[in-house]
């Protein structure tokens, strides 16, 4: 282990990996201001992540999910728009304390509070490798195959409001990751005759047409504004008090342990991500911090600490299933095991034991993205507020181009725009009607492993492998998580909706998270 | 204490046979369909080892697929939010000029994938970015001209000079008989 670390040190922490780190950091504080986290351009990140060594790509992949992430509560405290779901809860009390004059604090007591989450977020995912490790040692192809079989129709069970619609996804992600020429299996499947299937679904214009396109369309078709008068003034609250928000924050270590924790906790939790955990957080602190039932909404700067702790967290814990048994919890994730597998990296139980460097490179540069982006947010918050508020039909067509030529980089054909067009039609449907589009993506990503243990599980066992008493274990524990997840995502709609009731949504009025319309399920 | 009975708020919608929701369902499910039998038609030629997945995928797919076809004929769905790693469309009030930007947006993609294959990236994308910031952002003149010399740049300086992208034939190009331009860039052979 120690070794590993000093390994992946060595080989992280040179000009090539630090450049493309240095290089990915205003991308990344940019699209994380767009609605949508910033989906889109992750795109242009993984058609560059194939032709680097991969350590310059984790530090691009991983450092952009983390710094991405940074950048949603300018918005949130500034304008009282959430720069993505995982925000929301932060304009409950910093939105307030913007209208108070208070603008600065709050930006300041959020990425103090963000940095530490962060960093006690990869401080847990490094604490859990060596553990982890020795039980995955426990496991043989039967075990990883069930895993990766469980980690697809957990995410499809869990990131539905309705069960039929995310299992019928993921058996379609299922579906589609099986075409083309399968070398394990020596076989060629669902091409219907055209070459280009041949090699399979790339997943880059899957993720463009999947994610990107709608987000994009979303961004265009709502054309949300702000007005701009509005904006100057909060900017200049903006500038002042920073530091003083800091020292805030600082006087509340106890409710950032707290709230990292669950942020940490829920993360690890498979398909959950961090809006379940921001609002757990917030609702937490309302119900336990000292005062708090009256202060919450009315501009609290606790209100703030809670929720952005728990954000930031996420991004350790997430990694934990998404790196140790392949199962992603959010989309963007999802994403980041696509990036892997096109580096020749396997993510899940081989990731740490043939990749535990690699593995250790993430902890590195999740730690290191908030340690350096933090300080570069807190001094230009003003600039990037205002790319917040850029025209999205300026904005658009900019997206549109650099993802398309993106697309097209997957294989260099013009199939490849078709294939995006397929897959945008299908992804701007699922996204206006509460389809979950993450278990597509995942079943497509992990069908080559899935099919690879299962070859290798029925030869060695056959069927007696279904009796064997890590392969009942797994079960019961995959089992026990989805049930503790929509458990979890059901309490956290509940705490959302009854936390907003009682404020009164106070802290939203004007904002356009008020005209959120949610998805609807069935 | 009101000793009235609460009004039970509507759990379900029911929606019409002409929303795009059910159409955009049908072709989901139709997909699927698509996809499950030409599996089940490839299935008897295939390897032993190549039938496993395929026939599991099958068997968890058909009861859900079922599930959501009853779903459809039923036309009922839930009002409650559902999903929580996606955020769905943002609404607004002005139903009308969302449409309208809808149609925009999917007719301006259509027309920039249609001007990459029939006159490639070089000329189709910067030329399409400056039209549709001219058309619908009403950009400055600078400020589109500066944006198309980008995406030019972009692609004959990382794509074409850095890549090297192997670039496929356009179909304007193929029609006059004149080989791709940007595939034979002098500036590659140069360096």
């Amino acid at each position: 282990m120690l070794e590993a670390m000093v390994d992946a040190a060595q080989q992280l922490f040179t000009p090539g990996p630090m450049i493309a780190f240095a290089l990915m950091i205003p991308i990344a504080l940019i699209a994380g201001l767009m609605p949508g986290g910033g989906l889109p351009f992750i795109v242009v990140v993984l058609s560059f992540t194939t032709q680097l060594e991969p350590y310059t790509a984790i530090a691009l992949i991983i450092g952009y999910m983390a710094a991405n992430d940074l950048t949603e509560s300018i918005p949130s405290i500034l304008l009282g728009i959430p720069g993505a779901r995982s925000s929301q809860a932060t304009i409950l009390d910093g939105y307030p304390m913007a209208k108070k004059g208070q603008a600065g604090i709050a930006i300041g007591a959020s990425y103090t509070a963000s940095l530490l989450g962060g960093v006690i977020g990869a401080i847990a995912l490094l604490a859990v490798l060596p553990f982890a490790r020795e039980l995955l040692k426990l496991f043989g192809a039967p075990e990883f195959f069930l895993l990766s079989l469980l980690g697809i129709a957990s995410v499809g069970i869990i990131s539905a409001g309705a069960v039929s619609k995310g299992l019928l996804t993921a058996a379609l992600g299922l579906f589609i990751g099986m075409i083309g020429f399968n070398d394990v299996v020596g076989t060629t499947r669902a091409t219907f005759g055209l070459n280009y299937l041949w090699d399979g679904i790339n997943i880059i214009p899957v993720v463009v047409g999947l994610f990107a396109f709608p987000e994009i369309a979303d961004l265009v078709i709502s054309n949300t504004a702000v007005a701009k008068d509005r904006m100057e003034d909060m900017l200049k609250e903006g500038r002042r008090d920073t530091v003083r928000g800091m020292q805030e924050a600082l006087n509340h270590k106890l409710l950032i342990l707290k709230s990292s924790l669950i942020g940490v906790f829920i993360g690890a939790m498979p398909g959950l991500g961090p809006t379940p955990a921001h609002w757990i957080a917030y609702a937490q602190a309302r119900q336990t911090e000292p005062g708090a039932k009256e202060t919450f909404g009315t501009g609290d700067i606790r209100g703030v600490i809670a929720p952005e702790s728990a954000n930031n967290s996420t991004d350790g814990g997430v990694l934990i299933p998404t790196l140790l048994f392949a199962i992603p919890g959010s989309a963007p994730m999802a994403i980041v095991l696509g990036a892997l597998i096109l580096l020749g990296i396997q993510p899940g139980p081989q990731m740490v034991q043939d990749h535990l460097d690699l593995t250790i490179a993430m902890v590195y540069i999740i730690a290191l993205a908030n340690i350096v982006v933090v300080p570069i947010v807190l001094l230009f918050a003003a600039p990037l507020t205002r790319v917040s508020v850029v025209p999205p039909q300026l904005l658009a067509p900019v997206v549109l181009a650099i993802t398309s030529v993106s697309a097209f980089m997957a294989n260099v054909t013009i199939e490849d725009l078709a294939l995006v067009s397929v897959f945008a039609v299908l992804g701007m449907f699922m996204k206006a009607y509460a389809w979950p589009r993450p278990p597509i993506l995942i079943a497509i990503v992990l069908t080559g492993q899935l099919e690879k243990w299962m070859s290798i599980a029925i030869q060695t066992r056959g069927l007696s492998m279904l009796w064997q008493p890590a392969f009942v274990t797994i079960v019961i524990f995959v089992a026990f998580a989805v049930f503790m997840s929509l458990r979890v995502q059901s309490g956290t709609q509940r705490v959302a909706s009854k936390t907003e009731e009682e404020l009164g949504n106070q802290a939203i009025i004007g904002s356009s998270a008020s005209r959120s319309k949610p998805p609807t399920a069935s | 204490m009101s000793t009235e009975p609460e009004e039970l708020a509507p759990t379900h919608r029911v929606i019409s046979w002409r929303s795009p929701e059910i159409l955009g369902e049908v072709i989901l499910l139709s997909v699927v369909l698509l996809l499950a039998i030409t599996y089940l038609l490839e299935l008897p030629g295939l390897k032993p080892a190549g039938r496993y997945l395929p026939i599991i995928t099958l068997i968890f797919a058909a009861p859900f697929w079922l599930i959501r076809v009853r779903s459809l004929f039923d036309r009922k769905k839930a009002l409650q939010a559902g999903a929580i790693m996606d955020l769905g469309f943002r609404f607004g009030g002005d139903a009308v000029a969302e449409k309208r930007r809808a149609i925009r947006f999917i007719a301006s993609v259509a027309a920039l994938f249609l001007g990459v294959w029939v006159f490639g990236f070089h000329l189709a994308l910067p030329i399409w970015v400056m039209t549709y910031l001219f058309l619908f952002a009403k950009a400055k003149p600078i400020v589109i001209l500066i944006i198309g010399i980008a995406f030019e740049g972009l692609l004959l300086g990382v794509h074409d000079f850095i890549i090297d992208v192997p670039w496929p034939e356009p179909l304007f190009w193929r029609l006059i008989g004149v080989e791709y331009l940007f595939n034979n860039w002098p500036i590659n052979d140069t360096f």
